[in-house]
């Protein structure tokens, strides 16, 4: 619901600012698994505010905002990204840009054998699937919020979660009976 | 809420617990109902309870990295938007000024055309000569601002007509051929006091539409009619319809009067007016529902020699900004050559 009073203008004000800076730490996150150029990041982020702003100057009411946010910064970021890489687009997800892992990993988080490997398997997952996840498990996204950014239909949205969570799952198992086969030789 | 009974969960294994809908809300975003069927199944079912906390603790190790964002930076940025807030404002004015400028000659060249033919055709109708008709060629696209603040984006080869009285207690009316997204603005936020000459009406081929506050598109092409609405709510009257049909976010209704086929269900808005950013968002479009598209829209006839690979579906958003990329396109991944002669494209599979 989008309704503003009037009598409350500093209430809303304050309520636009925290939607500002809860969706900046999200934007921006998300942002940097497609990118390191950070200033494409920041200018995707206020070219989307601009717009949710105008949105709600005009009362428009936005249906699941989350995903129409999300699917917003991602259409604006994937269009700056694909400006400067001067490649042809081909309209084919092909050119999106790749949604990378990084393995950095904090010292606290080493002891957790499965934590790591997980990290680790991510990177045999493909560029969508690993989106998939993340807006599922990260951003906490619905199943038909995720189909809406990725722009497909629910049920192929199921299929690509069931999917990943089972390499996902596969590649934990496969190392621990490579770990069997190593303590036992 | 969720798909399974307490009996199908028993026979579950890990993974079916990890693939879980209902499972994952309880580790991503809990609430006391989901809470509590999990607590009270683990307690009714102790046997569970290790195959749970494994795939409990699978998801939760599922993780990203983040980055740590300074409070202060995020401040500063938000400054930043306040700002462009700000100037957008003063530039909205200019925009507003030059438009009115633009759309007084345009309807000035218009309005004479228009006088002159329809005081011929329809010398009877004296308010003719108040209309505004504003229309685009093929390819164009137009936004066009309604006195009343409603903005329409009008797509190519397509035409809106208006009165240029909007002022006076009657209800605000325009007259739509071809494709447009409408953001009606309100002139009540009261919804369930609606006075009659509050309302909005477009008129098209065969049918009426009641705007009850909202945003929507309308696509009439090749005998065709379709309507979805993103926001709000519209009452839509068919020629040859008694009863109305009421529409809700997310409806779509699809209408061909010759044949008298009227199908209403579901969809995402946002497909149907992906056109606004010239990006043609169809649900795993076929060769020949492109080529339809860039034949309403570019005004030149397209014909695919191979009938094969007409229902043959391509992945994924095409971008149409221009035909000679849309072309490109198609040629690449059907890998069809593509020939083009002075009226007509013609593609073949090579």
């Amino acid at each position: 619901m989008s309704v503003r009073g009037i009598g409350n203008m500093e209430n809303s004000e304050y309520e636009y600012e925290c939607l500002y800076k809860t969706y900046f730490k999200k934007f921006f996150n998300y942002g940097r698994k497609f990118t390191d150029d950070i200033h494409k990041i920041e200018d995707s982020i206020q070219e989307v505010f601009l717009d949710i702003w105008n949105k709600r100057q005009k009362a428009v009411e936005i249906q699941s905002p989350n995903s129409y946010y999300f699917s917003s910064f991602r259409y604006v970021l994937f269009k700056k990204i694909r400006q400067s890489s001067q490649t042809l687009s081909l309209g084919d997800r092909e050119d999106e840009p790749e949604f990378s892992v990084e393995q950095k990993i904090i010292a606290a988080e080493i002891n957790n054998e499965q934590f790591v490997k997980l990290r680790e398997g991510l990177k045999t997952l493909t560029s969508r699937q690993r989106e998939a996840i993340f807006l599922r498990f990260y951003e906490g996204l619905s199943f038909e919020e995720v189909a809406t950014v990725l722009n497909i239909s629910v049920k192929a949205t199921y299929k690509i979660m069931a999917r990943s969570l089972e390499k996902l799952r596969d590649q934990l198992i496969l190392s621990l009976i490579n770990l069997i086969i190593f303590l036992s030789a | 809420m969720h798909q399974f009974s307490e009996e199908q969960y028993l026979i579950f294994t890990e993974q079916d617990f990890i693939n879980d809908p209902f499972f994952q809300d309880w580790i991503i975003n809990s609430t006391r109902e989901i809470d509590g069927f999990w607590v009270s199944f683990l307690k009714t079912y102790p046997e569970k309870s290790q195959t749970i906390e494994a795939a409990r603790r699978f998801l939760q190790n599922v993780s990203f990295e983040e980055e740590a964002l300074d409070e202060n930076y995020i401040h500063q940025h938000y400054l930043q938007h306040l700002s462009q807030i700000q100037s957008g404002k003063e530039q909205r004015v200019r925009w507003l000024h030059t438009k009115a400028i633009q759309r007084f000659i345009s309807v000035a060249a218009i309005v004479a055309a228009v006088v002159l033919v329809l005081s011929i055709v329809f010398s009877n109708k004296k308010t003719a000569v108040e209309n505004v008709m504003v229309s685009t060629q093929f390819g164009e696209i137009k936004k066009v601002l309604l006195p009343d603040g409603t903005d329409i984006m009008l797509n190519a080869h397509s035409s809106v007509t208006f009165s240029k009285n909007w002022y006076g207690k009657k209800p605000r009316e325009i007259w739509l051929s071809g494709e447009a997204f409408i953001n009606v603005a309100h002139l009540n936020n009261d919804k369930s006091a609606i006075e009659p000459f509050e309302r909005f009406l477009v008129y098209g081929e065969g049918f009426t539409i009641e705007v009850l506050g909202t945003s929507f598109d309308i696509r009439q092409r090749r005998g065709k009619t379709e309507v979805v609405l993103q926001t709000g709510k519209i009452k839509l009257t068919l020629k040859d319809k008694d009863s109305p049909i009421f529409m809700l976010p997310g409806d779509i209704v699809s209408y061909v009067p010759v044949e008298e086929r009227l199908v209403k269900s579901k969809t995402i808005p946002e497909n149907y007016s992906g056109w606004k950013e010239k990006k043609l968002l169809l649900n795993n479009p076929t060769l020949k529902e492109i080529t339809d598209y860039l034949e309403d829209n570019y005004g030149k006839k397209i014909v695919i020699e191979n009938e094969k690979i007409k229902n043959k579906k391509i992945d994924g958003p095409i971008d149409l900004n221009n035909l000679d990329d849309a072309l490109f396109i198609i040629s690449t991944v059907y890998k069809t050559d593509i020939e083009r002669r002075k009226d007509v494209i013609l593609i073949r599979s090579k």
